[in-house]
């Protein structure tokens, strides 16, 4: 059975905390730098505007069809996009064709930053202490 | 493995050296990070008697071992000699540059010297150039910090600026951080004085700590405390600290018309509740932080429409405020704007004025001193227009920049007995005529009388039980033990460095917790409070070798002389007696002789005579 979910975002209620960023850069490089999360507040300055940006999880991904070496795929569990590391050239066409700016480059290790859902209970989502973010589960 | 990047990076701006020295193990180890560490590299390498604003001084921004983690409630730090108060100043930010420095690498960035001409530093990981920033003089801090990201070519470097009053010297210039101020103590003058505009960071390296799978255990465990609490939903989040407008005015806090009196009618108009309805743009918090105390406010009417701010917070309701004898919120909140831009402490700025209405009030300047001002108490007009006088120390604004204590000084005769303020900086809004032991508290604060040290009104009005247990409200007993208490917990959360609104819903030992899973220090809730006594002990050598002594933990005469005129401690002040037998008991709990010199045997107890012979 197929369960996916999507991030839902409510950008109005962020303070920009950054510790879904903290999380994510934990979990998945077991370190703490915003720099290397999959999620990312993008803000203004002054910070009127701010807004966390994940993968949206396009149903016809951009980032999976111009990627020259395929490293992208959906994960048949999640519908996630997942990055295959070894195959990564770290060339940023999808950083660049992703229609909604959603991958950000870790400029250290020169690959793509794209969130994978956790594995379906995503870990900003478990952090957020405003409601910001939540997981709505899409049907079997 | 530790939480430490291992370097400090000190740079001459006279020279135009640029350093990277080793994390010194010995002091991490003692003194821990933020406020601790700060404070060795001021006693060890500032000069006596320096002069704040000479060359010679240093000026730091200090990381702690937790900042960058998942350590909830985060705070940066900037310590300097401060050219207000001569005393050791630590003062506090939110915002994002404290982490983004360590994540390019240091614990620490140590300033000396004075570049030649206007500049700012530019650090991107290892990368370190001083810049020009001729073209950036006389800019607010919000352009200042727009410019240098766009020169830099990068949205998201990290910036910590000053506006026109901190280039003109201010004396309570604040340092602006991202969209934050490090507001006490005039450090923004320190970073003018070096002719230092801005730094700006970039960091991408990783912070890491010793343990991590329990640390982010530990560090769960917190933030959902916090985000659970009812105390800290109650007391931060709902209104920030705004929230205190009702309770201070009520109980003979809130300080009116240059702390004459201590509640103010309409001083609701003020209060969280009422901005969180009128001016509440979004809700906005601190690196790390679940309690997200702050707000973004939007000016919504009126000849200041449009206007956005960060605040308004209860300090500034209360100086730029009350203390000038005004309730239009939109009017303080202006005021708010313009001090964060320019590059004011609003704290100070509020106080200054309020002190000079009075002066005026009382005949001892007048409207010739003023030139086309009415400084009436209640005339906002007057404030926003002294406020934008103040920061280009313009006119009676040259005088006004001195600060209260100066001013005074340099008018002299009445005017001496009317200024408000404790080792000159100017007093925040918690007078203590109605709270003799938040009276201690100020007298003995370390850069000056800061409520941040400690705040004993939690045990004197609010009725929390201390480490004795309750405590009355106008009695001195249990009084100077609080005081300790409070000064060590929170000296300690300043090494980390955390913020001390943490304090509600966080224990000691959480916090020893975390530092304990980030580097490895040993010790539980007692060796945490240890740690924040050596600190304490440490900057009290400091302050004494700058020529402090037991005559200047002392209250202005209003607090001292005048019953307070309202309120449910009417008729109440503290006595000179009062706060000789408060010093008396506070000394002796800290094991400091008559005139509060830390004793040999207190040094060699807390390790620490090799830091200051
Ligand atoms: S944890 Fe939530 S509130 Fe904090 S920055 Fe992320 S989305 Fe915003
Ligand atoms: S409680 Fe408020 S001031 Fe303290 S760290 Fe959180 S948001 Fe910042």
């Amino acid at each position: 059975m197929l369960i996916s979910i999507r991030l839902l975002i409510d950008g109005q209620k962020c303070t920009d905390c950054k510790t879904c960023e903290l999380i994510c850069s934990f979990k998945k490089a077991s370190v703490f730098n915003p720099k290397v999360s999959r999620i990312h507040i993008a803000t203004s300055y002054p910070p009127t505007l701010v807004y966390p940006v994940a993968c949206i999880q396009c149903e016809e991904a951009t980032c999976i069809q111009v990627c020259p070496v395929k490293a992208l795929q959906k994960d048949e569990k999640t519908g996630a996009v997942i990055l295959d590391e070894e195959k990564c050239t770290g060339c940023k066409l999808c950083v660049e064709e992703c229609p909604y700016s959603a991958i950000r480059m870790n400029e250290p290790r020169r690959k793509p930053l794209i969130c994978d859902l956790c594995q379906g209970s995503p870990a900003c989502v478990e952090w957020c202490p405003t409601g910001a973010l939540t997981v709505k589960k899409l049907g079997a | 493995m530790d939480s430490y990047q291992g370097n400090i990076l000190c740079i001459d701006l006279t020279t135009g050296r640029i350093l990277r020295q080793p994390l010194d193990l010995s002091v991490a180890r003692r003194l821990v990070g933020g406020k601790g560490q700060a404070a060795a590299i001021l006693y060890k390498e500032l000069p006596p008697k320096a002069d704040p604003l000479g060359p010679e001084n240093i000026f730091i921004f200090s990381t702690g071992p937790l900042t960058g983690t998942l350590a909830p409630a985060q705070k940066g730090i900037v310590v300097s000699k401060s050219p207000l108060t001569r005393t050791f100043c630590d003062s506090y930010v939110g915002g994002y540059f404290s982490q983004e420095l360590k994540y390019a690498g240091y614990d620490a960035l140590v300033l000396t010297g004075k570049a030649e001409k206007l500049s700012y530093i530019w650090i991107d990981n290892e990368h370190v150039e001083i810049k020009n920033a001729s073209h950036l003089q006389g800019l607010t801090i919000t352009q200042t910090a727009l410019a240098v990201k766009k020169e830099l070519g990068d949205n998201e470097v990290k910036t910590a600026c000053i506006g026109p009053a901190g280039e003109r010297l201010v004396r309570f210039a604040c340092v602006g951080c991202d969209y934050r101020q490090a507001g006490r103590g005039g450090l923004g003058a320190v970073m003018g004085s070096k002719n230092l505009k801005a730094v700006a960071v970039r960091g991408t390296k990783p912070v890491e700590v010793a343990n991590p799978k329990e640390f982010v255990k530990a560090a769960r465990k917190l933030h959902k405390a916090l985000v659970e609490s009812e105390a800290v939903r109650a007391t931060w989040t709902e209104y920030g600290t705004a929230g205190s407008v009702d309770f201070a005015n009520s109980e003979g806090f809130f300080p009116t018309r240059n702390f004459q009196d201590g509640s103010i009618r309409g001083a609701e108009k003020l209060s969280g509740r009422i901005q969180s309805k009128a001016v509440r743009f979004r809700k906005v918090a601190c690196f790390s932080c679940p309690i997200r105390c702050g707000h973004l406010l939007m000016i919504k009417k009126g000849p200041y429409a449009g206007t956005v701010v960060d605040g308004v917070e209860y300090e500034t309701t209360g100086l730029l405020g009350a203390n000038c004898g005004i309730t239009d919120l939109d009017a303080v909140a202006y005021a708010n704007y313009l001090c964060d831009e320019l590059g004011l402490d609003t704290i100070s700025t509020g106080g200054v004025i309020g002190f000079f209405m009075e002066l005026f009030e009382k005949g001892i300047l007048t409207s010739e001193d003023f030139q086309g001002v009415n400084p009436k108490f209640g005339n906002s007009k007057a404030v926003l227009e002294l406020v934008e006088r103040i920061a280009r120390r313009e006119g009676i604004g040259d005088l006004m920049a001195e600060g209260v204590k100066q001013a005074s000084e340099k008018i002299g005769g009445r005017a001496l007995d009317l200024a408000v303020s404790i080792k000159g900086l100017e007093t925040p809004a918690w007078p203590p005529r109605g709270a003799p032991g938040m009276a201690l508290a100020l007298a003995t604060a370390d850069r000056g009388g800061c409520h941040e040290r400690g705040w004993p009104i939690a045990y004197e009005v609010e009725g929390i039980p201390g480490p004795s247990g309750t405590v009355e409200r106008l009695s001195l007993k249990g009084k100077a033990e609080i005081v300790k208490w409070e000064q060590d917990w929170l000296t300690a959360v300043c090494t980390l460095p955390c913020c001390d609104f943490s304090r509600t819903g966080l224990q000691p030992e959480h916090y020893a917790e975390l530092l304990s899973l980030a580097t490895g220090w040993k010790g539980g809730a007692d060796e945490f409070m240890k740690l924040g006594e050596r600190v304490w002990n440490l900057i009290r050598m400091f302050n004494i070798r700058e020529g402090f002594t037991r005559k200047d933990d002392c209250l202005p005469k209003r607090f001292t002389g005048e019953p307070l005129p309202s309120g449910p401690a009417k008729g109440h002040k503290v006595t000179s007696d009062d706060m000789t037998k408060l010093l008396d008991e506070y000394y002796e709990l800290r094991g400091w002789n008559r005139e509060g010199e830390p004793t040999r045997e207190k040094l060699i107890e807390l390790e620490l005579t090799d830091l200051v012979t």
